[in-house]
Parts: structure tokens; C-alpha cells; sequence
């Protein structure tokens, strides 16, 4: 293997430049990749030719038709009733409000798929309950963006899809499976912990369990709950592709906030499109000059030397799966999750697979990281959202936040060392 | 120079119009992009509804219009994501530096899609055709990277410009 270790430097030390410069991401990408193809003596071309094939993939398609849904959904007025039937499951318990909170995050992850949206969303609608109800507004935000984490996990997601073309082409059906029981222990880890603060500060009991509210509020909820059937189940169940899902899904999701809750009216649907390109408009050209990026990588042979270099610092898996985490860890501190997955994965994938981790589950252990990430300063969107939305400061909030950390380490650690939290549905549905 | 700056801001309302109308084209290239996937995939099932060939090759192609039309637009907006953990601990003349540096770096990056993208999809405009549709230039396919590089520099331009109007007018009166 020939080792052009100034073309390296060139390509990963520049990218590190132009972002320490506070360059846009997706442009760093492309400009560290034109200097490091002149200084190979490659055509330039090869730009034109990468970008096209970096976006011209089915499969990525899937992404702006999720975030679309997401977008639809979000305003079509689900919300409401998303927390309406968290609250019918959980708010009988002490610290009921935090519970519905947590639990109505996972119920919104599968549609929105997106940790910000959820915040904002339900944030806005949970944290001034809460603190009426007698929660500190810091615990309140604090749980709100903690669980919000829980809907990159939950299928479908538009970042798991990122992943698995990252990854060269991964089954997405079995990385939306693979997502349900780690979103699960989530949200479970996270509603033990804040019981216990509800129990110390003596937080309010909701209403009692009532089976027929419950049941009410499943019919209310079937249709939003729905799209994520039709997501999964289709997939899953090899009827359409993700992106034929995706695509099926958004025009579901039209007809149940436009015609069914009407939540929306055709004017807000154009409108509600503003908000999907404004997102589209960041992710697909951090796709389309990643590809650029990954190209020289690959040619380069970063991925193996990166591996050889891991793997020399300690022969334990055990260490190296940890450092793995810390890796990513970091890098969600400092960047966002989009171009982690798609800068991060090309590199990490083969070190993650030498010691033996799946990477449907590696892929878990990205998306959860990288939402560690969005909830940490100095780099936490979400972390600014909740603040923001729950007019609390950032030093408050990470303050109340600092415990759910522990919690949220304490699921990775779980997704890292235990495999079939991640591969149990997925082998269940071979 | 203050004069000058009041006379060129006449230019304003241009810049408005093309980003509208960039993302009102966007927006109807989305629907499109969902219309014709969903109409692919029910005319799997259903008989009477199309399911015609050239649907995945025209989604694609579209879907790459949409990355860098959207992306000039995020330029204006300054949406694009950034390392921007340290701007509250360094001086504001110092970012304002960093982002015309970037501002720069980007526009001749730009110059450089324009050119290259330009030779590419010339090249290949020249050789093939879509293998759905045999009389459409793959051409086509690969105009979205030059069409970016000029999506970037017209928006490049009015960075820079709002940056040096930053140099003679107060943060207020820039607004």
C-alpha cells in the first residue's frame, strides 16, 4: 500500500483549517478536496463528477422526503395530541408531566425524526405546563432535550439513512429496527432518573390511569402514528424501498394534517415547504461535497491507516469500543450530526467492524453520540433551542441537564457492550 | 463612500426577487420529486396509475437541482452549518474577518464548480443520454454543478458586499 502521507495532511489538515476558520462545513469539504486533487495532479473534474454521484442516489432520497413528513406533521397540529396520549400511558405517575414528556418524545421521534423539532415542538407546549404544574423550568428544559435524543433513534429517521449509504449501502430497514430498544432503554433510563428527582422534590401526580382515555386517545393519535407504520412496516416488510416509503409517507402525512386533523390549510403547506428546503438546503450539499471528501479518503487509504493506528494503541476491544465513543463524543461537542455521520463514518466504520461491532450497531452508537452531542456545549443546537424555548440560561440548563448525561452515557454504554439491544429486532426480522 | 453604499443598495430588491423565485423553484421541484415517487411506486400496484420508466433518473435529477439551488440560498441565509463554538469569546472584528476570508475562499471555489462542472457536463452532454429517455443530453445531469458555482457567486457577491458595508456603517444602521 502506497502511503502519500502530504496528500493526507493536505486533505484532513486543511478541512481542519478551513473549519477552525469558521468556514461552512459543506464548502471546507469541497475546498480541502480541490487542494488536495491539484496537489495530487488529479482533473478537477473529478469534483463535478463526485458531487452528482454523492447526491444522484436513490436511496438519500428518503432524507428530504422524511424531513418533509417531519416538517408536515409537526405543524399539522400532532403534537397536541401526541402528548395527550402520552399523558392517557404515563401522567399518573409521580413526576407525571416529565414521564408524558419523555414518553411523548419517542411517540413524536417517529415522526419528525429530528431532536431540534422535537424540542422546539413539544418543548413549547411542555415546559410552560410543567412549570405550572410546580416543575422547575431547568429540570423541565432539561428533560425536554434529553428526550428529545430519542427521536434520532426512533425509526424512521433521516440520519440513520445518511448512515447507511455512508456505510456502502446498509440495510435501512434493519437500522430502523435496530433503533426501537435503544430509544426504548432511553427513554426508560431517562423516566427512572427523573422519578427520582420528581420523588426528592416532590413533583405532582397526574390523573389516575383511566384504560378507556387511553384507548381514546390511541384512536386520536392512529393516523400520525400510522405514517410510521407505513414507513416501517413497508421497509420491513420489503413492500417499498425506504425512499418509496418515504415518498408514500409524505403524502399520508398531507392528507391526515390537511383533510383529518386539519391542522394545516394548503397555504400553510406551502409554507410549511419554506421550512423543508431551509433544512434541505444545509443537508443535501453537505451530502453532494462529502461524496468529494470520502472519494479522496478512500483513494487515499485513510479508513485503513486510521484503523492501524487504533487498533496499535491497545489490542483490547473493550478500550478501543470506548474510544470509539470518546472519538464521537467529542466531535458531537463540536460539530453537527450531518457532517459527523458523513466525514466520521468512512473512517470509523472499519476500526468499528476489526473489533467485532456490527455496524447496524455502530450505527446506533453515531446517532446516539452525535445526540449527546446536540444537547453539549459549545456546539449544542439542541442545548440553544430548549434554552431558548424554555427561557432558561444555557449554564441553568446544563447545570440541571449534567445527571441525564450520566443517564444517556450510561445507555451508550449499554448499546456499545450489549449487541442485541441494537441487532435483536433486526435478526428477529432477518 | 456612505453615498455610494445608499446607490448600490438599490440592488436589494434583485437579490429578493432571485431568492424567491429560487426557492419558490425549490418548492415546486419538491412536489414534483414527491408526486412522481409516489405515482412510481402506487403504479407498482394499482394498473391504472403510470409507473413510467424515466421516474428515478428525473427524481435524481431534480434532487441534485434542489442540493446546490437550496445550498446558494442557505449562503444569503447564512444557514450553512459552521464551527461557530467560539464566537462568543473572539472579537467581532475578527469574525468579521474569518467570514470574509470564507466569504472569498467560497465565491473562488464557486469560479471553480463553474468552470470544471461547465467542461464536465460538457463533456458527457456530449456522450450519453438518459437511459430512460434517450433523447434528453446527459447533459442535464451534470449542469446542477456549474448552475451552483453561479448560485454561489451571485450570492457570494452580496456576502462581500454586506461585509465591506459593515466597514462605514454602524451595526444599526447596516440593519
Amino acid at each position: 500500500m502506497i502511503v502519500d502521507g502530504t496528500a493526507i495532511l493536505i486533505l484532513i489538515g486543511s478541512f481542519l483549517f478551513l473549519v477552525a476558520l469558521r468556514f461552512p462545513i459543506a464548502y471546507a469539504v469541497a475546498l480541502a478536496s480541490v487542494l488536495t486533487l491539484l496537489y495530487q495532479g488529479l482533473p478537477l473534474t473529478t469534483v463535478a463528477q463526485q458531487m452528482v454521484n454523492g447526491i444522484s442516489s436513490f436511496s438519500l432520497m428518503a432524507v428530504p422526503f422524511f424531513i418533509t413528513m417531519g416538517y408536515i406533521m409537526g405543524k399539522g397540529g400532532i403534537s397536541e395530541k401526541l402528548i395527550a396520549l402520552a399523558n392517557a400511558c404515563v401522567g399518573w405517575m409521580r413526576g407525571g408531566m416529565a414521564m408524558v414528556n419523555i414518553v411523548a418524545s419517542y411517540f413524536f421521534g417517529g415522526i419528525s425524526g429530528s431532536a431540534a423539532a422535537d424540542t422546539a415542538s413539544l418543548g413549547s407546549i411542555m415546559i410552560p405546563m410543567m412549570v405550572d404544574q410546580g416543575y422547575d423550568d431547568d429540570f423541565s428544559t432539561a428533560v425536554t432535550i434529553t428526550s428529545s435524543v430519542e427521536g434520532l433513534l426512533v425509526p424512521p429517521s433521516h440520519n440513520m439513512v445518511i448512515y447507511a449509504t455512508s456505510a456502502g449501502g446498509l440495510s435501512v430497514g434493519a437500522l430502523f429496527l435496530a433503533g426501537y430498544i435503544p430509544a426504548a432503554i432511553l427513554a426508560v433510563t431517562l423516566m427512572i432518573g427523573a422519578y427520582i428527582f420528581s420523588v426528592r422534590r416532590k413533583y405532582p401526580k397526574g390523573d389516575k390511569f383511566n384504560l378507556l382515555n387511553l384507548l381514546k386517545q390511541i384512536a386520536i393519535s392512529f393516523w400520525a402514528l400510522a405514517a410510521v407504520l407505513i414507513v416501517v412496516v413497508g421497509v420491513v416488510g420489503g413492500i417499498f424501498t425506504p425512499t418509496e416509503s418515504a415518498a408514500i409517507a409524505v403524502v399520508y402525512s398531507l392528507i391526515v394534517s390537511v383533510f383529518i386533523y386539519k391542522g394545516l390549510d394548503w397555504k400553510g403547506v406551502w409554507k410549511v415547504l419554506d421550512q423543508a428546503i431551509d433544512t434541505l438546503s444545509i443537508v443535501l450539499i453537505l451530502i453532494a461535497t462529502s461524496s468529494i471528501f470520502g472519494f479522496l479518503l478512500t483513494r487515499l487509504n485513510v479508513p485503513t491507516l486510521a484503523a492501524n493506528a487504533i487498533l496499535g494503541l491497545t489490542e483490547s476491544p473493550i478500550l478501543l469500543a470506548l474510544l470509539l465513543n470518546i472519538i464521537l463524543l467529542v466531535l458531537g461537542m463540536i460539530m453537527d450530526m450531518a457532517p459527523i455521520i458523513l466525514i466520521a463514518t468512512p473512517i470509523l466504520l472499519p476500526i468499528a467492524t476489526s473489533i467485532g461491532l456490527s455496524p447496524i450497531q455502530f450505527g446506533i452508537m453515531i446517532i446516539l453520540n452525535c445526540g449527546i452531542g446536540l444537547l453539549t456545549p459549545p456546539v449544542g443546537s439542541v442545548l440553544f433551542i430548549g434554552s431558548a424555548v424554555g427561557k432558561v440560561s444555557i449554564e441553568r440548563v446544563v447545570k440541571a441537564t449534567l445527571p441525564f448525561y450520566l443517564l444517556m452515557i450510561f445507555t451508550l454504554i449499554l448499546v456499545t457492550f450489549i449487541p442485541a439491544i441494537s441487532l435483536f429486532l433486526p435478526s428477529l426480522f432477518n | 463612500m456612505r453615498a455610494f453604499f445608499h446607490f448600490a443598495d438599490r440592488i436589494k430588491p434583485f437579490y429578493d426577487i432571485i431568492d424567491k423565485t429560487i426557492l419558490v423553484i425549490c418548492k415546486v421541484m419538491l412536489i414534483l420529486v414527491i408526486a412522481i415517487t409516489t405515482m412510481a411506486v402506487t403504479g407498482r400496484y394499482v394498473s391504472f396509475v403510470p409507473d413510467p420508466a424515466w421516474s428515478e433518473e428525473i427524481v435524481l435529477t431534480f434532487m441534485a437541482y434542489i442540493a446546490v439551488l437550496s445550498a446558494a440560498l442557505a449562503i444569503r441565509r447564512r444557514s450553512h452549518i459552521r464551527m461557530t463554538a467560539f464566537d462568543r469569546v473572539l472579537p467581532k472584528k475578527l469574525i468579521w474577518a474569518l467570514d470574509l476570508i470564507a466569504d472569498v475562499a467560497v465565491m473562488i471555489l464557486g469560479f471553480i464548480m463553474i468552470f470544471v462542472g461547465w467542461q464536465y457536463a460538457q463533456r458527457l452532454g456530449s456522450r450519453g443520454t438518459y437511459v430512460s429517455i434517450p433523447s434528453l443530453s446527459r447533459f442535464w445531469m451534470y449542469f446542477p454543478v456549474p448552475l451552483a458555482g453561479v448560485a454561489m457567486v451571485i450570492f457570494e457577491i452580496e456576502a462581500l458586499y454586506n461585509s465591506a458595508r459593515k466597514l462605514f456603517f454602524s451595526e444599526e444602521e447596516a440593519k
